[in-house]
């Protein structure tokens, strides 16, 4: 990979520094709004109006984000977050690999039709089921509970989860699965010992990219979710952030809090994460 | 006799292993998109017991509110401008990056960065910025010395789509980036070799040479951003509401504004119908154009 | 390292699902329990909290979902000491964010699972909710009897029902920034419409903007709206509300067309601060609070942060009669509380007494610092800005007056009232034609 990319370095006839000109423009662009909510998040409240992107010394203050670790409820919501997210993701990754094996090893086109109509379903937009939603979780006795919440993220991204999965399942050579077979082994043993260990870096992906959608999303635990012990980092951000009198030092500092732990994560984990996608480019 | 009682016994054992994932969907997903399909046709105001069948009353009456043109050449745009800029600029940048040596992976982070906030943060972040009387780019206008580039910018119907369309592309593109990187890593350099030898300039080689080795994951991207563009909602949401009037609305926006702020969950219903039947429709017929596309130019 | 990964993910793994079982089996135990009460036999009013007799201690769980985003630190205390109050009632207390009490309320209660105590606004929502019977009628508790009685009809339902508490009386006006009229100039407040544009022309000639009004939500409605239905309309026919409610309204006339009219003209002379069609609430508040115009159209619930500037602030009733017109003010309720059927009403009744007769309510309105809806509160807890006092004394010298636009329009026109001004200042409707527009919308709603 690194030979082929240096071997390539006269590919684009502009000069690579002009690139690199241009490249950290527009990432100085990219940053400028996170300069802003972080600055803004240590700065005194009287100062967020008037001068919004600079930052003085004698303006830097921590309250704001104390105050909203405060009224975040923080480690109660973030706690919250983080089991919603286990979940969720178990129940993807579980079921969505599974089913893909499914689709992907026998090869009958009863399976295909099945895999195009479910992939037909990604594009159906989540809004429409909210109402009946809250009507079938309570009959199953899943009002506030995560549990309920989710399976509401696991209906909503399986259709996609097991797209990516069966993208990259079948580039896997079948013979790996019918030399398990002839050996003796089931299909589920043939699953567990020999698929399983080589889907890490597609689980990665799956786990990074649907990780973040459950982490921000808002509607779901808003509609399913409503007691305030169970609240998760997004719902309570917005609660102040929708404040009618703009206490921007509280809704700096909050943004700041929440969106901390997932840049951190991202940032550790960008190197798998960034090839991971790159490779779904390929595979296609 | 017995290989076909082998394969007949795989798709059953397939058959078990889709099981779980089907019936999480099917419970949790269809059954109430299909209440929600019933609901389309009656009368129902979201929280009585009774209600009538209106058979296709409300699919008319959303039709013919004057907010559904609207929102239909809003989709246009966003299907023919937004999705092509879209996926014009993520392979440039890739283009760019490719070749740019060391500082490629920050640029990767950066440029992904956006994605991963939450849309409702994002949302209040460009509120901001497009604020003409104390944002950023009003400020910096003023400092260039161009003050009548000073605008609402979202809130006049002629600028809002557009000034939309600039914060989602901030948002999403550093995902669809990725993905064309990836595949470009995959098209050997001696195609590039030989072209430089013919002399073919950069511009050609990227159309005619790179982009049809690459149409996967042109594909991918091209179906996926139209899809998120179609069923996006907490970002314009929160940027413009649908305004200035219904300048911005688009589909999701008002299923949502029928279902909660009219209190006609019914039309909200048969909007949402519309919406995922456009969806669908354009999502495949795309789909089996490029996958078209990616066979013939093997 | 990629083994350790996993490794550590599946701790993480097995200690999410462990906390989730535990989780889910205190969330399925405490869940509330407004369970299958038939939709039409609710019970009146049980109950004034006094009948209950105070050697029952059972243990109850409160589930209270408040929008207060504007009294967060407040809401907490009066949890705090409500709780204190009553050793055996626990309060899960949720924030419902800004503006979204219906979507977050509205798929419960198809459910029927609403939170035992919430906040609701007068108007149709409120009851629907009231004639399904998933709240308590709450016409003979001591809240209520503390209540101004004007404050009430909104809050009743067409079949009687008092289904709400209003959270206080509710007035728009005009806050000015004193400091900016002195520069301009300016010596008397205008009385009238034609004096008001020439006190616009003046600010303008002194390089000052006008007036703010927030065109991007509610803000709009509140104020250019209500106040210009209130003296185009009720003004005209005083029982156009009861009209409106019996469907033999007419949107489509000149007086109501001028409610948009007027503010296009406000538009056009360029009076409106930059980015009108764009400007919510917060940003406007800001944008006046920093001195950027002269004048914000608002309300009295803002009072306490308006009237903390450093600038003075002055408040005038809204002058957009034009001359000879008849001033019809603005007297409305502000968003208030309401009670779930079920088996916690008892325990939430008592929340609302202590919210509405008791120490509840005096933290509520310090921090808010608007005009009480109770009868007789102590002057000496009460926190008002004195200007707001004799603003509302002055309103009780009109003898006509008009509602806000949430309390008695069918959500259908509601819902349209925003886009219709924006779409009036872009220049796609013409005045006329929205009301045309506004009376088209009215009469589809009023075939249900």
């Amino acid at each position: 990979m690194n030979s082929l990319r240096t071997a390539r370095t006269s590919r684009l006839r502009k000069p690579k520094r002009l690139a690199n000109v241009v490249m950290l423009a527009i990432t100085l662009f990219y940053l400028l709004p996170f300069w802003y909510i972080a600055n803004n998040a240590i700065k005194n409240a009287d100062e967020i109006s008037t001068h919004p992107f600079t930052l003085t010394l004698k303006s830097i203050t921590l309250d704001n984000l104390r105050r909203a670790y405060a009224m975040l409820h923080f480690p109660t919501a973030f706690l919250n977050s983080l089991i919603l997210l286990v979940l969720s993701l178990a129940l993807l990754v579980s079921l969505g690999s599974l089913a893909a094996y499914g689709i992907v090893i026998p090869r009958s086109r009863f399976m295909n039709r099945l895999y195009t109509l479910l992939v037909a379903l990604i594009s159906v937009p989540f809004q429409i089921t909210i109402v009946p939603l809250v009507g079938l979780l309570k009959q199953l006795g899943l009002i506030n509970s995560f549990l309920g919440v989710a399976f509401v993220y696991a209906a909503m991204y399986l259709p996609f989860v097991i797209f990516l999965y069966v993208g990259f399942m079948r580039t896997i050579p079948r013979e790996l699965a019918e030399s398990s077979q002839i050996d003796g082994s089931g299909m589920l043993r043939t699953y567990l010992l020999i698929y399983m260990p080589l889907l890490k870096s597609i689980t990665g992906i799956v786990m990074i990219v649907r990780g973040v959608s459950v982490w921000n999303d808002l509607l779901a635990p808003l509609v399913v979710l409503y007691r305030n012990s169970m609240y998760t980092l997004p719902i309570q951000l917005y609660v102040f952030s929708s404040s009618k009198i703009g206490q921007w030092d509280l809704v700096f500092g909050g943004t700041l809090l929440v969106c901390l732990p997932i840049t951190v994560f991202f940032l550790l984990m960008q190197r798998s994460f960034v090839k991971g996608i790159m490779a779904g480019g390929i595979k296609g | 006799m017995t290989r076909w009682y082998v394969r007949h016994r795989m798709t059953i054992a397939g058959a078990a292993f889709v099981l779980p994932a089907l019936a999480v969907i099917a419970l949790f997903f269809l059954y109430p998109a299909i209440q929600s399909f019933r609901l389309s046709v009656t009368d129902w105001n979201g929280i009585s017991p009774d209600y009538r069948f209106v058979g296709l009353d409300n699919f008319r009456e959303v039709i013919e509110a004057p907010q559904f043109k609207r929102m239909l050449s809003n989709t246009l745009f966003l299907i023919v401008l937004y999705v092509p800029v879209l996926n014009a600029i993520a392979l440039l940048l890739a283009v760019v990056i490719y070749d740019v040596g060391r500082l490629a992976n920050f640029y990767k982070v950066v440029l992904y960065l956006p994605n991963i906030l939450s849309m409702v943060v994002v949302g209040v972040i460009w509120k901001v910025i497009y604020n003409p009387v104390f944002g950023p780019l009003a400020y910096l206008f003023e400092k260039l010395g161009k003050p009548d580039w000073v605008q609402d910018w979202i809130g006049q119907t002629a600028t809002v789509m557009p000034a939309l369309s600039l914060s989602i592309v901030w948002y999403a593109v550093g995902f669809y980036l990725l993905i064309y990187l990836g595949g470009l890593s995959t098209v050997p350099k001696e195609i590039y070799e030989s072209a430089e030898m013919d002399g073919v300039g950069w511009r050609r080689q990227l159309l005619s040479l790179t982009l049809p080795m690459i149409a996967q994951s042109v594909t991918i991207n091209v179906v996926l951003s139209i899809i998120g563009i179609l069923t996006i909602f907490d970002l314009p949401f929160i940027l413009t509401g649908g305004g200035p009037g219904f300048a911005s609305q688009t589909m999701a926006i008002s299923v949502y504004i029928y279902a909660f702020k009219s209190m006609q969950q019914g039309h909200a219903m048969a909007l949402a119908v519309i919406l995922t039947v456009i969806t669908m429709i354009v999502a495949l017929a795309l789909l089996t154009a490029l996958r078209r596309k990616e066979v013939t130019d093997e | 390292m990629a083994a350790k990964r996993s490794k550590t993910m599946a701790v993480v793994a097995m200690s999410g699902l462990l906390g989730t079982v535990l989780y889910g089996c205190g969330g399925n135990n405490g869940e509330n329990g407004n369970a299958a009460e038939s939709p039409s036999g609710s019970a009146p009013a049980s109950g004034a909290s006094a009948s209950q007799e105070p050697a029952k201690e059972e243990k109850v769980t409160l589930t209270v979902s408040l929008m207060s985003s504007d009294w967060i630190d407040a809401a907490q205390e009066i949890m705090d000491r409500f709780t204190e109050k009553y050793p055996n009632i626990k309060v899960d207390f949720s924030q419902v964010p800004n503006d979204t009490n219906a979507e977050y309320l509205q798929p419960k209660a198809a459910a029927n699972s609403l939170p035992d105590f919430m906040t609701i606004d007068g108007g149709t929502f409120g009851a629907q909710l009231a004639d399904n019977g998933l709240l308590v009628d709450l016409s003979d508790t001591a809240a209520a009897n503390n209540t101004i009685e004007g404050l009430k009809p909104v809050f009743t339902s067409s079949t009687g029902k008092l289904f709400g508490i209003a959270g206080g009386l509710s007035t728009t006006l005009i806050f000015y920034n004193k400091q900016l009229f002195e520069k301009a100039g300016i010596a008397e407040l205008p009385q009238n419409w034609e004096q008001f544009l020439a006190v616009c022309e003046k600010l303008k000639a002194a390089g000052i903007t006008p007036l703010i009004v927030a065109g991007a939500d509610g803000t709009v409605n509140n104020t250019v709206w209500s106040n210009g239905f209130a003296t185009n309309v009720i003004g005209k026919d005083p029982d156009a509300v009861k009209k409106i409610a019996e469907g033999t309204f007419n949107f489509n006339t000149p007086e109501y067309a001028d409610i948009y009219g007027k503010f296009k003209t406000l538009f056009d002379k360029d009076y409106l601060i930059k980015g009108v069609t764009s400007l919510q609430y917060s940003q406007a508040n800001d944008e006046f609070l920093q001195g950027k115009a002269a004048m914000s159209f608002s309300g009295v619930w803002l009072a306490g942060t308006m009237l903390s500037s450093d600038f003075g602030t002055g408040v005038m009733m809204p002058p957009w009669n034009v001359e000879g017109q008849e001033r019809v003010p603005v007297v409305a309720t502000e968003t208030g509380f309401a009670v779930a059927e079920g088996k916690h009403k008892d325990a939430a009744l008592k929340l609302l007494d202590f919210m509405i007769n008791d120490e509840g309510f005096y933290i509520y309105q310090n921090k808010k610092g608007n005009v009480p809806m109770t009868v007789n509160p102590d002057p000496a807890k009460v926190k008002i800005d004195p200007l707001v006092t004799s603003y509302i004394d002055d309103l009780k010298s009109y003898s006509k007056t008009g509602p806000l636009w949430f309390e008695f329009l069918p959500s259908e026109v509601q819902a349209t009232l925003v886009q219709t001004f924006q779409r009036v200042l872009t220049g796609e409707l013409t005045p006329e034609q929205a009301a045309e527009f506004t009376q088209t919308t009215y009469e589809q709603a009023m075939k249900k």
